[in-house]
This record gives structure tokens, C-alpha cells and sequence, in this order.
């Protein structure tokens, strides 16, 4: 069979040492077993400097609703629009909170630019013809990559099964910049 | 004769006119943030009661629409439209003030602002901290709003300008129902 794709070599200290900001829209559906549903849509910006990250979460009205810190530790602060300051030992427990379903923060630090997380190991299924992932699992999530421009993905779909829980649905579209 | 303050216009504005429709620009901008300053534009309409359509249409689609009953928050870049009872709060306090019927003093207090670019000025401050944002600014000139600035919890601004708004116009039918298409992931909240 013909030989895989080249693939682009994923320099691991360029990636996490460079900057990225982006902003897009996302979604998030979970389906609980229970038959509950739940939704999630708004705006988010995402300002991740290789060391500490950035992420606000918007209402369709541009009006950030909730604001992630997350320290070069991995430590993470959440404040709300009320005022309310909560901390916790990773971004994926406080974002949780807000948007009432797991959302992988930590595997997105290395998704967002086109690689993949050192750990836990990655299954990549199929790569685009510049050997970029564009289906794998990672972290308990199965990630489909529609659509990349230079900097990375720009359109991506996340899906996650959660035993005994139910099926959360995720998809995420960055804004083009301003022309 | 037509008020001059702006808590006036807004209160004959909610009164008098029973559907408008126009269009807008939007921004938001300051303290770093979700936007980065990049303008959306789209068109909006409503009929009171309860009723109204907030369409962005640059550089993505966005819609929220509301028919009286259920409130549609629809995006087909994401192929997804949740569906809420109209009275959910979706952080569209521009809409909820001006398009709604409800009573605006049951959920903000109205204070005066000096006038500046022409507009007479009013600051809409939420009584509840759980509105998400920290006070709205609304510009009216004869009688009608034209520039919102709404001033985030964190620092940031949205900007939104009524380019045009043509009171009781003749709305075409439907104008606030949704039907999902084909392949749109409905969720029901």
C-alpha cells in the first residue's frame, strides 16, 4: 500500500512555546442515558502563551459570561460575569462547572495548534495530506478535524462517552480574522 | 410632545412601538478579550409582545428568534439549535429591553447620562448581579434607539449600532418562526 502521508514533524517546544490566540463559536450537546439533554452555545476567545492560558466564554451578545485562568502549574482560576472566583487543580474541573459538561482544556492547549498531547498517548486514525491529524482519540475524546488553516484547526468536532453517564457532543468553529 | 430624556423615549419607545425592524453593526472591543474587535452585522425585528428575531449575519450566521413561547438560539456553523422557553434569559439584555413587554423597571434601574453624539443617553444598571454584565448604555434620537453600549463584567464593550429601523413596517409572514433544517442537531432544554 502506498506509504503514509510525510508527516509534518510536530516540534514539541515550538508548539507549546509559541503563542495562539483565537476565537471562534462553540457548541456542546450531552445526551444522558437518563434522557436528559443539555446545550451550550456562545463565543469564546483563546489566548494561550505555552505557559499560562486564557480561555472567555461569551454570550451570543459578545458579553463574556465567565473568564478560565489556567497557570503555568495547571493550576486554574474561574470568574464569573456575578463575581463569583472559584480555583481547582485543573481547567477540565472548572470548566465543567460552567458549562455543566466536561470540555478537554488541557488536550485543546495542544489540539488548537494542529499537534497532539504528549500524554496519555494519542490513536490517530487519519491524517490530512500535510500529515496533520484530522481523526483521533485522545484523553477519552474521539476529535474530527474538518478544516485547518496555517496557524491550525479551524473547524473541529469532539465526542466523548461517558460511561454510566450519557454522550457529550462538542463542535467548534474559529472566527476567520478580520480580512 | 415626544419626550426629550432618554428614560422617556425608551418608556414611549416600549409603549408606542408595537414592531420595528432594521439593521445593525456590532462590536466588541476592549480588555482583552472573546471578539477581538472584530464587527458582525445582521438585521433584527420584533412585535410586542414577546416576539423578536436578532439575525447576525457577518462574518458568521447567528440567530436567536423568539415566537412568544420558545426562544430559538440557532447557529448552522455548528448545526445546532437549542430550544428554551421564551422567558429563558439567553444574555441578550439589549433585546429583552427593548423588544419585551415585561416591565423594565422590575430588572433595571434607569439612570440618566449626559447627551453626546446627538443622542440623549440613559445607563440601564441590572438589579441582579446574575445578569451578566455590568450596566447598558442606550442612545435615542426622535424617539427611537440608535447605539447601545453595553459594558461587559470584564472590562470589555459591546458596541451595537441600529443602521436603519423602520417602525411598524409590514412584517412578512412567519417572520418569527423557526424551522430547523435538515441534519440540525435540536436540543431541548
Amino acid at each position: 500500500c502506498a506509504a503514509p502521508p510525510a508527516v509534518a514533524p510536530v516540534d514539541e517546544a515550538a508548539v507549546s512555546a509559541g503563542a495562539i490566540a483565537r476565537s471562534g463559536r462553540f457548541a456542546l450537546r450531552s445526551d444522558e442515558y437518563s434522557g436528559k439533554q443539555h446545550a451550550v452555545q456562545g463565543g469564546f476567545a483563546w489566548r494561550d502563551d505555552g505557559r499560562a492560558l486564557t480561555l472567555d466564554l461569551s454570550s451570543p451578545m459578545g458579553a463574556i459570561i465567565a473568564r478560565v485562568e489556567v497557570a503555568p502549574d495547571g493550576r486554574a482560576v474561574l470568574t464569573e460575569a456575578n463575581g463569583t472566583v472559584t480555583e481547582a487543580d485543573t481547567a477540565e474541573a472548572l470548566v465543567e462547572r460552567v458549562l455543566g459538561s466536561p470540555f478537554p482544556v488541557q488536550g485543546l492547549r495542544y489540539w488548537l495548534r494542529g499537534g497532539l498531547a504528549p500524554s496519555p498517548a494519542a490513536q490517530v486514525q487519519e491524517r490530512d495530506a500535510q500529515g496533520r491529524p484530522q481523526a483521533f482519540a485522545q484523553a477519552g475524546w474521539q476529535v474530527r478535524v474538518t478544516d485547518y488553516d496555517a496557524l491550525g484547526p479551524v473547524r473541529m468536532e469532539l465526542q466523548r462517552d461517558e460511561p454510566g453517564r450519557g454522550r457529550i457532543q462538542g463542535r467548534l468553529v474559529i472566527t476567520p480574522p478580520a480580512p | 410632545a415626544a419626550p426629550a430624556d432618554a428614560a422617556g423615549q425608551l418608556r414611549a419607545f416600549v409603549k408606542d412601538v408595537r414592531s420595528a425592524s432594521g439593521s445593525f453593526t456590532q462590536v466588541t472591543t476592549g480588555a482583552q478579550g472573546a471578539g477581538g474587535g472584530q464587527q458582525q452585522a445582521g438585521s433584527f425585528a420584533f412585535q410586542r409582545p414577546g416576539k423578536f428575531r436578532w439575525a447576525v449575519e457577518q462574518p458568521y450566521e447567528q440567530l436567536v428568534v423568539s415566537d412568544g413561547q420558545q426562544l430559538y438560539q440557532y447557529d448552522p456553523d455548528l448545526a445546532q439549535v437549542s430550544v428554551r422557553a421564551a422567558e429563558a434569559a439567553i444574555g441578550n439584555a439589549p433585546a429583552q429591553v427593548l423588544f419585551g413587554s415585561g416591565s423594565i423597571d422590575a430588572s433595571f434601574k434607569l439612570e440618566p447620562l449626559s447627551a453626546r453624539d446627538d443622542l440623549a443617553w440613559l445607563r440601564a444598571v441590572p438589579l441582579t448581579s446574575e445578569a451578566g454584565f455590568s450596566h447598558m448604555d442606550i442612545g435615542f434620537a426622535d424617539g427611537l434607539p440608535m447605539r447601545i453600549e453595553l459594558l461587559d463584567a470584564f472590562g470589555q464593550t459591546t458596541r451595537i449600532e441600529f443602521t436603519t429601523i423602520l417602525p411598524n413596517p409590514d412584517l412578512p409572514a412567519g417572520a418569527f418562526e423557526f424551522a430547523p433544517p435538515p441534519g440540525t442537531d435540536v436540543v431541548r432544554m
